[in-house]
């Protein structure tokens, strides 16, 4: 199944533990000091409630995002958005890398300093990865630093302040990086947004046994035309796309941490028959799901 | 002598082997740290500054300096902190320091945003004059020199965001460890100077509505003339030089927060009408409302 980090002690029942933290706002995770904390992830997709923020300072690593492969290479720079599913795939053995994890509403305080509107739909759902300059590795590592140092001394008033304000550098780096005006322009949050939401709700919810665009929108109550023209909108995907890259998800968590066998994943996922499931993942990913 | 805004100017300093960097004139850097350099800055000997948040750190020797009419000196790890509406003399300057002055309003900006209860508009003409552990001016140190390394860095988008980020990092540090530092107080707590805290608090009180020293010197059973006296004794300038003084200051930071317009604000401080209140203004800041909103409204910053 598709697990959802959202608390703490998920991240901590996946074997992943933060070097530094303010419980529900920040999380640091880092092998800078040789640990590393991802390893027990590998082959299980997470949908990330949160936005996160990787840098890669040696090494590679490969993720699975969204469904698509993602290869992280020395000096770059990864960027997930709320709602993302990340697998972690591997790592080459000289990987060093560190990450943030912001929750929400401390995402919703950055963008509130730094003068634009929060806009989910904007970015929910996205990724982005990124090289950068050997100046600014340096520049980012001592915030990083200065950060964790920071969050491991006693607690104290402005803590949270203190760090979320550095972040602010680090958000302005990203979005001068990745985006144009014209995806920061305002744009309030419609009726149409709350669909897409809800879509993506059910889908979490119902993507083990139902596939079909025309569900979803019963569910909605609204027709298949109009969830996939809303889809398109705020993210650029149409409706059945998000649908079977859920579903591949779901089956490669099966696969992976269950170890079920196909004639079992395609009973799990409401498949007609083994053949088929295996006639669709082959459609959707290029391979068969023996491999 | 009373100059609006501008604390130093470039060309002033160019000559003089210190380190000066104004971005945009909302924040400004000022240091004599590099090491091959020998002689005394001598930062500009008499500021009235109006809308300034200085800060200057002594790292080395000795800053003479007078404050409100205060002689004193500033000495190795120590730390003054100068609002808005002070009048600052630097007598001598013996000595490394490094110092930075931002807009209040900006400052004003990141005491809402991070919580910090008393606004700049309360703390002006005060100052804070602490002394600090070595560890805590290492502290502000590294992060002067963070906002330092912004400053160098070539311009791009944003970039007053970054440097107000800094601004702010430094504000929740100063906040937690700073604030507990030993303070010295400078006054003797006498009838004279209780009278002249009353002043400032009834100033922050009436100063929509009265605006002049008969009001004030009634308020506080004394005279016109003493309160004047009282007022030059703590800060070097008249009772009615204040008064203008803060009541430009905070109809500014009315203009620059961009939530009424310039006939609301006028309005609000019981101007008899609007081109009064544009004479006012001009009077005491040297520019028109419109003009200072052109330049200093917060949109206009943000938009850049």
């Amino acid at each position: 199944m598709i697990t959802d980090l959202h608390k703490i002690d998920a991240f901590k029942a996946n074997g992943m533990f933060p070097s530094a933290q303010l419980p529900n706002e920040i999380l640091l995770f880092d092998n800078i000091d040789g640990r590393n904390p991802f390893l027990p992830l590998v082959a299980r997709a997470n949908k990330l409630w949160q936005t996160t923020i990787y840098f890669q300072l040696e090494g590679e690593a490969s993720l699975r995002i969204n469904n698509k492969d993602v290869i992280v290479r020395k000096n770059q720079l990864l960027i997930t958005h709320e709602e993302c599913i990340v697998e972690f795939i591997n790592a080459t053995d000289d990987s060093k890398f560190y990450c943030y994890v912001i929750y929400p509403d401390t995402m919703q305080d950055i963008f509130t300093d730094i003068h634009l509107n929060y806009n989910k739909s904007r970015f929910s759902y996205s990724y982005k990865v990124g090289d950068m300059s050997k100046e600014n590795v340096e520049y980012f590592l001592d915030i990083y630093e200065e950060i964790k140092r920071d969050m491991q001394m006693p607690e104290y008033q402005y803590q949270l302040n203190y760090s979320r304000y550095f972040l602010n550098i680090v958000y302005v780096y990203i979005i001068n990086k990745f985006y144009s005006d014209a995806d920061m322009q305002a744009d309030p949050s419609s009726r149409q947004y709350d669909m897409f939401c809800k879509f993506m709700d059910a889908l979490n919810k119902h993507a083990d046994s139902e596939r079909s665009v025309q569900f979803y929108a019963n569910l909605l109550g609204i027709t298949s035309k109009y969830l996939s023209f809303v889809c398109l909108q705020y993210s650029k995907r149409n409706a059945s796309s998000w649908i079977d890259e859920y579903v591949v998800a779901k089956a490669r968590a099966l696969q992976n941490v269950h170890h079920y066998n196909i004639k079992r994943i395609s009973q799990e996922l409401n498949f007609i028959s083994p053949s088929s499931f295996t006639r669709f993942f082959k459609r959707v990913t290029g391979a068969p799901p023996t491999k | 002598m009373i100059t609006q805004g501008e604390v130093l100017k470039a060309e002033e300093v160019k000559d003089k082997e210190c380190f000066f960097s104004s971005y945009k004139g909302k924040y400004i850097l000022l240091d004599n740290l590099s090491k091959d350099f020998e002689g005394i800055v001598d930062p500009r000997p008499v500021v009235f500054n109006t809308q300034y948040v200085a800060v200057y750190v002594v790292t080395e020797g000795a800053m003479r300096v007078k404050v409100s009419g205060q002689e004193f000196d500033v000495k190795k790890n120590e730390y003054l902190a100068v609002m808005p509406c002070v009048h600052i003399e630097i007598m001598k300057s013996n000595c490394r320091f490094f110092s930075f002055f931002t807009l209040s309003h900006i400052v004003n900006d990141i005491y809402e945003r991070i919580g910090v209860s008393n606004s700049v508009g309360i703390r002006c003409f005060h100052f804070h004059h602490h002394i600090l552990r070595p560890e805590q001016t290492e502290l502000i140190y590294k992060e002067y020199c963070r906002m330092k390394r912004e400053h160098l860095r070539e311009d791009y988008k944003r970039k007053e965001v970054c440097l107000r980020a800094l601004l702010a990092v430094y504000e929740c540090h100063l906040f937690s460890y700073i604030h507990e530092a030993p303070e010295y107080d400078h006054y003797e707590s006498t009838r004279q100077r209780e009278f002249f805290l009353k002043f400032l608090d009834l100033l922050s009180l009436y100063c929509k509505r009265e605006r002049s020293v008969q009001f004030y010197a009634d308020k506080l059973k004394i005279t016109p003339k003493y309160l004047s006296n009282l007022t030059n004794m703590y800060t070097g300038f008249s009772a009615s030089v204040l008064i203008d003084q803060y009541v430009a200051y905070s109809i500014k930071r009315m203009l620059y927060s961009n939530e009424l317009n310039i006939k609301k604000v006028s309005d609000l401080y019981h101007f008899p009408s609007q081109s009064f209140f544009g004479r006012y203004f001009k009077r005491i800041v040297g520019m028109s409302p419109t003009a200072y909103i052109k330049e200093n409204n917060r949109k206009a910053i943000i938009e850049g």
